[in-house]
């Protein structure tokens, strides 16, 4: 085997590595999630009791002085469960793309996922990425590894991240002629930035099958070939 | 809280999971039994079969899927209710083939999981 070849193994075994344990350590964050969430409702089921009880004696047993502070905290623990388990789950998602064998991605479930985790990173900037909705009954299905999709997706945001600030970036899927496209639509308060430079490995180096971006004037589109297989959505 | 007449089993080696969420179900009128590993479960079973069985897909050693598959085997008639984390729904899945009545995702909601027992103890499924 040459060089290449090895080297290409060693990034394969690597990123197996770091999905397995990312992977692991997802699951050990739901369950420290899952017991805050019971304990947090323990405590608030209590707190109903205790008002109820309070209710109940007409007055003569004193309800908790702090009860609508502690109802606030809890409802604060929960919804940060919520959101720890969001991000668990985007990361958990992440760590299983290196060990699918699939040859076929879900452009729209790729760019959830990759917006839900770069959305602190875009945060920085004060830029956000809103994936348009879009007509369901399109195809969305790219003939393209899941990890080769995902970091297609992630190098035009990264892109466009390090050039702009302070905007929103609208993000809209479609057909065209030369396949499945993901449009990153630049706002109109982004014309005075710096321009959008594109990462070299979307120089068509990377093979017939491989995305390919093209800056327009007013968006940055990413082409991926279709899956024959999802004629009329995944 | 008008009480349940189920015999209820907990299964998971999250020891505060399992036992806090016993306790807010106590406080629900359901009584529960819990136990942290595969192997009693399957014992618990057989001395004294539970209507429904809350199980965890992540136990270590005997695998929550395993304890399925003995239930179904001895015990048709006990109701599992699997529970799974995020990004294991196909354990879920697979559990549901193997005859499982419903899987749930931790964190979990206990006014859902109240609802799912309350389908499985009326056999609507």
């Amino acid at each position: 085997m040459n060089a290449s070849g090895e080297n290409k193994k060693q990034a394969v075994r690597e990123a197996a590595f770091m999905g397995a344990v990312t992977a692991s350590i997802t699951h050990e964050m739901q369950n420290v999630l899952a017991i805050i969430q019971q304990s947090a409702g323990l405590m608030d089921d209590l707190l109903h009791l205790s008002r109820k009880e309070s209710l109940k004696s007409l007055g003569f047993r004193k309800g908790f002085q702090y009860h609508d502070k502690f109802s606030t905290l809890i409802a604060a623990m929960n919804e940060q469960v919520e959101r720890g388990s969001n991000l668990s789950d985007g990361l958990n998602r992440l760590a299983h793309v290196p060990d699918s064998q699939a040859e076929t991605t879900d452009l729209k479930s790729a760019t959830g996922l990759l917006f839900s985790l770069i959305g602190r990173i875009a945060r920085k900037r004060r830029i956000e990425f809103v994936l348009e909705p879009g007509d369901e009954r399109q195809p969305r299905k790219a003939q393209c590894p899941p990890m080769q999709a995902l970091m297609a997706l992630y190098g035009v945001a990264q892109a466009l991240i390090e050039a702009l600030s302070g905007c929103v970036v609208r993000v809209a899927m479609g057909t065209a002629e030369s396949g499945l496209v993901v449009d990153f639509i630049l706002p109109e308060s982004g014309a005075g930035s710096p321009p959008v430079v594109l990462p070299e490995s979307f120089d068509g180096g990377e093979g017939a099958g491989s995305p390919r971006a093209t800056a327009q004037a007013d968006r940055i589109r990413l082409v991926f070939p279709p899956c024959p297989a999802d004629p009329a959505g995944g | 809280m008008e009480k349940k007449d189920w015999n209820v089993l907990l299964v998971d080696d999250e020891r505060e999971f399992v036992t806090t969420l016993s306790e807010r179900l106590e406080l629900r009128g359901i009584a529960s039994r819990v136990v942290f590993d595969g192997e009693s479960a399957l014992r618990e079973v057989a001395e004294n079969p539970p209507h429904l069985v809350i199980l965890d897909v992540m136990l270590p050693g005997m695998r929550g899927l395993e304890v399925l598959r003995g239930i179904r085997a001895g015990f048709p008639n006990v109701k599992v209710i699997l529970l799974t984390g995020h990004g294991t729904t196909k354990n879920g899945i697979e559990g549901m083939k193997l005859g499982a009545f419903d899987y749930m995702i931790k964190p979990l909601d206990i006014d859902v999981l109240i609802e799912k027992m309350t389908e499985a103890a009326g056999g609507r499924r």
